[in-house]
């Protein structure tokens, strides 16, 4: 009797979930054996790697999950909807709606993509408020601009009929919100809600979402890859690796006192503001100097009416020799253009760019040929995107050869090979791997192929563009460590751009920060961090998700702690 | 499926073959991922042996399909069956029987005589109608065995006699045939001609017209695409206005006119074979040119194109090595795809009567020939190349289709 009381205490219980997907290679287990459940109120975290089964956990719930994907038997999903336990994975036809809206909604990770285009906000809106809760039009569109309000959108009555691209990424994102909140859902599931944003931006849109939280008393279910998010927002966290739970339990516990080493590993790649590295005694001498750098894309029409989109303006900075140095900045702050125009990869409109202290002299500029052969010696790049950035056709070896074989730098095959060998062994790749096709590497792998392409020409300076981006964090942390074993042992000195200010944090010496294609600020990471002068520079830094446990979660704790005893007690009364 | 695999004698894959899989280029992992596809292995297999049938169709054919090798005594005569056993007892050796022609028991005497009744009696008997006319008699009896690689016509096995160059290889040699007269595994026509081994030749010549209208076709679109998608701009602008323009000319009408032209040079047959294909070819470029310029344009814009471009690669190394390789099996699989379509223009044409015309042994042709209402009524096993047309055009298309999933191994690891 106990357990039912229990479970019916829970918004939503999952037991058991074990998810195959078919694929041309037989079932691949997404999902194994997962069980978790959901009070009413409560915010829990799932925390996870890519391929980890969050999402599509999280999809099932909404039986959204796509055709090839399998729920096995005995998995159960049951939510408690207005005092009678729902079998979701029995809804049929109209019943669906009951999870779809009703008692839960969803928010995506990019809100762009989830709204349909060429409908305005509020018809996607009020049809949604028709359907679900029975309003009429001027109803429905009363509420759903009080509802653009209350997510904090400026103006709600004129955004409320525009388009989803008039918006910002932002003010998408809360017209997601908005639209979750439409039907007024007992449990709303964020998929990485603030992963495509901007960290100011994220911030902002995690403080809604608590905000709304407390409001509203719903449960949430919010999936993340990241640590710091989940410790503002969640009161429990479930760690997720391969499909299994790896570790579960109150927020706080887990996170400062984490049991499975894969936690402590997702720990680790946290920002850690009290152990920033010490500026080196002397600043050393610039490697290469940008003066006055423009950067000007054409955007629309062509000939005499082409319009000119300035990435960068006027911006003139030193690199010191033989350091990291992070560049940080929002989406469309112009640090990539930035980055390219240093390895003469960007139409520079004005300005100069200099290497002082290489083998032999690089001057380029608006106006001024680049000798590509000679910079491609000097200064090299390593790519966001570790799968466009290989041709897959190629051997690895032929792929780190490249550059050796496209300027005839070595006299024989013997002596490429031998060189290939050498960058792949201080890369950490397999000499046997050299044989093999990128296709047969993970994101981590390929990107040390990258770097390894990089570095074969012997070059000085290395941009490495969002390099570890699009790896998961424990992958990133292997990758940082190689580019910091590389700048010791090598003098190389290596421009870092990021958007992520906790990898620039862990890694660089010096930091500049860029916005709207001007430069901020620049110093060393302590000044950066610690002590930031401009105001911008402030907020950026402010708006990190760091590991805290905040007042507000301190006051919740003790009271869910006792939940969590009681629940336990109740188990062992039982002698589960 | 390993249990499965296992009882067939065959292991489970071993662990070494997993580096196999790792170090294997883009054409071992296309082949690997098209034998996983029953339907397409299956189809490639019949498409194999009807593309060599027709290049040795000398060889296969058991009469010289000109009107040369014409079966005098066999016209309009009905498939003759091999057997490998009767009333008579078994044999290992297959035979046929020989034919006899029925002839028609006319009194010509009574005719002669004018009596009306005679009249009446021979147009009763259906002596005079067509059908009647390829009356055989089989004379059970007379058993034909079928021997190998007999003695025939002589013909050129390969022919490569180019610009001087004296390489043809001549044979006279058959895989099969009877000791005394022809034997017609799929009949005659009305002169005599062995549909069979017609049917046979008319595969080879259908296919080299397909063959040399792809090759126009790919250099026309290579460069169309090519030019229009590395350059762009307004370069691509002008180069794509043209093509939409020929895209939208309906081809019959230019088939139509090309036929009417061609009509006024005087040509031979095999001058006129080759001018089709070029026609064919040549109109066909608007769709694989912009295929190609689109891939050229997205292929140019990934991020290896830009890291050759900093690893200080010429644009020419850039377009050999990186570009070219990048659709190489695109272009294959689209051609293999296209090739039935060309076949049917061909066919189409033959069809019209704008083609290649009755002596030559063309798929079109005997499609055509198949219309005839005598042959419709009277000799239905000429409807054997239609036959072998839509086996060969499937097979086209379910090969086409398994190499187009499999073409892009790199697409299932992202």
């Amino acid at each position: 009797m106990m357990i039912n009381q229990r479970i019916s205490e829970n918004l939503l219980e999952i037991r058991d979930l074990s998810i195959d997907f078919n694929t041309d290679e037989g079932l691949v287990r997404a999902v194994d054996n997962l069980s978790l459940s959901i009070r009413p109120g409560e915010v829990m975290g799932l925390v996870g790697e890519s391929g980890s089964g969050k999402s599509i956990t999280a999809k099932s719930i909404m039986r959204l999950a796509p055709g090839n994907a399998i729920i096995q038997h005995p998995s159960q999903i049951t939510l408690n909807h207005r005092g009678q336990a729902v079998n979701v994975l029995k809804l049929r036809g109209r019943d669906l709606r009951l999870v779809r809206g009703d008692a839960v909604s969803m928010i995506f990770q990019e809100p762009m993509a989830s709204f349909a285009p060429a409908i305005p906000i509020s018809d996607q809106i009020i049809q949604t408020m028709q359907i679900h809760l029975g309003y009429d039009k001027d109803q429905a569109r009363r509420a759903g601009i009080e509802l653009f309000d209350r997510v904090g959108i400026v103006d709600p009555a004129k955004r409320f009929d525009q388009y989803v691209f008039e918006l910002s990424g932002g003010m998408r994102q809360r017209a997601m919100i908005a639209m979750a909140l439409s039907t007024q859902p007992k449990l709303l599931i964020a998929d990485e809600p603030t992963t495509a944003l901007d960290v100011t931006i994220q911030a902002q849109v995690l403080d809604l979402m608590m905000e709304l939280r407390e409001q509203l008393g719903m449960a949430m279910l919010f999936i993340t890859h990241d640590l710091g998010v989940v410790s503002k927002i969640a009161d429990n966290v479930t760690v997720m690796q391969r499909g299994k739970v790896v570790e579960a339990g109150i927020a706080d516990q887990v996170l400062f006192q984490p049991e499975h080493p894969y936690t402590r590993r997702l720990l680790d790649a946290l920002p850690n503001l009290d152990n920033l590295p010490e500026a080196p005694a002397h600043t050393p001498e610039p490697l290469l100097s940008v003066t006055d750098l423009s950067i000007s894309y054409p955007t629309m029409g062509s000939g005499r009416k082409r319009e000119m989109y300035t990435a960068v303006k006027n911006i003139s900075l030193d690199l010191p020799e033989g350091q990291i140095i992070g560049l940080v900045g929002e989406s469309g702050s112009g640090k990539t253009s930035l980055g390219k125009a240093m390895l003469g990869a960007a139409p520079i409109t004005s300005g100069t760019v200099e290497y002082h202290h290489t083998k032999k002299k690089v001057k380029f500029g608006a106006g001024k040929a680049i000798k590509r052969k000679r910079l491609a010696r000097t200064a090299q790049l390593v790519f966001q995107d570790p799968y466009s950035s290989l041709n897959p056709r190629m051997t690895v070896r032929d792929i780190i050869a490249e550059p050796l074989e496209a300027m005839k730098l070595t006299k024989s095959r013997e002596e490429t090979d031998q060189r290939v060998i050498e960058v792949a062994k201080r890369c950490h790749i397999e000499v046997e791997h050299l044989r093999r096709f990128p296709h047969a590497f993970s994101g981590g792998q390929r990107q040390r192929i990258s770097i390894a392409r990089a570095l074969v020409c012997k070059p000085e300076f290395i941009v490495a563009d969002e390099s570890v981006a699009a790896l998961d964090v424990s992958i990133q942390a292997e990758i940082l460590k190689l580019l910091k074993e590389l700048k010791d042992e090598l003098g190389l000195t290596i421009m870092f751009i990021s958007h992520d200010l906790s990898v620039i944090a862990n890694l660089c010496d010096w930091v500049c920060v860029m916005k709207q294609g001007e430069l901020v600020e620049q110093g060393t990471v302590r000044q950066i961090f610690l002590a930031p002068q401009q105001a911008y520079t402030q907020k950026l830094i402010a708006s990190i998700p760091l590991l805290h446990s905040s007042e507000g979660r301190q006051q919740r704790l003790p009271d869910l702690l006792q939940i969590a005893e009681d629940s336990v007690n109740a188990c062992q009364l039982q002698g589960v | 499926m390993n249990a499965l695999l296992a009882r067939f004698g065959r292991k489970a894959k071993p662990a070494k073959n997993e580096e196999s899989y790792y170090t294997a280029g883009q054409l071992a992992l296309i082949k690997a991922r098209f034998k996983r596809k029953t339907s397409g292995v299956v189809a490639a297999w019949i498409l194999g042996t009807l593309v060599l049938m027709g290049f040795f169709a000398p060889f296969f054919s058991p009469a010289d399909p000109t009107i040369g090798g014409a079966d005098g005594e066999y016209r309009r005569g009905e498939p003759q069956v091999v057997f490998f056993w009767d009333d008579q007892g078994f044999s290992l050796r297959p035979f046929s029987y020989s034919y006899e022609k029925a002839t028609s028991k006319i009194d010509l005497k009574a005719l002669a005589g004018g009596g009306l009744d005679a009249l009446d009696a021979l147009t009763s008997s259906g002596a005079l109608s067509s059908s009647s006319q390829n009356k055989f008699t089989v004379d059970k009896t007379q058993r034909r065995y079928l021997q190998f690689f007999v003695q025939g016509w002589e013909y050129s096995l390969i022919d490569l006699s180019v610009a001087g160059l004296d390489l043809d290889i001549r044979w006279d040699r058959h895989l099969f045939g009877v000791e005394q007269g022809q034997i017609h595994l799929m009949g005659t026509d009305e002169d005599g001609k062995d549909i069979f081994s017609r049917t046979l030749h008319a595969i080879w010549v259908t296919i080299s017209i397909a063959i040399v209208a792809l090759v126009v076709k790919l250099v026309v679109s290579l460069f169309v695409g090519g030019v229009s998608g590395y350059f762009g701009g307004r370069v691509d602008t002008i180069m794509m206005s043209i093509t939409e323009a020929v895209r939208v000319i309906p081809p019959i009408p230019i088939y139509l006119a090309c036929a009417v032209a061609l009509s006024q040079i005087d040509l031979t047959p095999i001058q006129r074979y080759f001018a089709i294909a070029v026609v064919i070819g040549a109109l066909d470029f608007a769709t694989l040119g912009r295929r190609l310029r689109t891939h050229i344009l997205t292929e140019r814009n990934q991020d290896y194109v830009l890291a050759a471009q900093l690893c200080g690669s010429s644009t020419w190394r850039i377009i050999w090595r990186h570009l070219i390789p990048s659709f190489t099996s695109y272009i294959i699989v689209d051609t293999l795809i296209n090739f039935p379509y060309v076949i049917l223009a061909e066919t189409s044409l033959s069809f019209l009567g704008l083609g290649l015309t009755e002596p030559v042994n063309s798929l079109g042709v005997l499609l055509q020939k198949a219309q005839d209402p005598d042959i419709q009524q009277n000799m239905v096993w000429q409807f054997f190349p239609v036959l072998v047309f839509v086996v060969l055009i499937m097979a086209f298309v379910f090969v086409g289709d398994a190499l187009r999933d499999a073409a892009d191994p790199y697409s299932e690891k992202k």
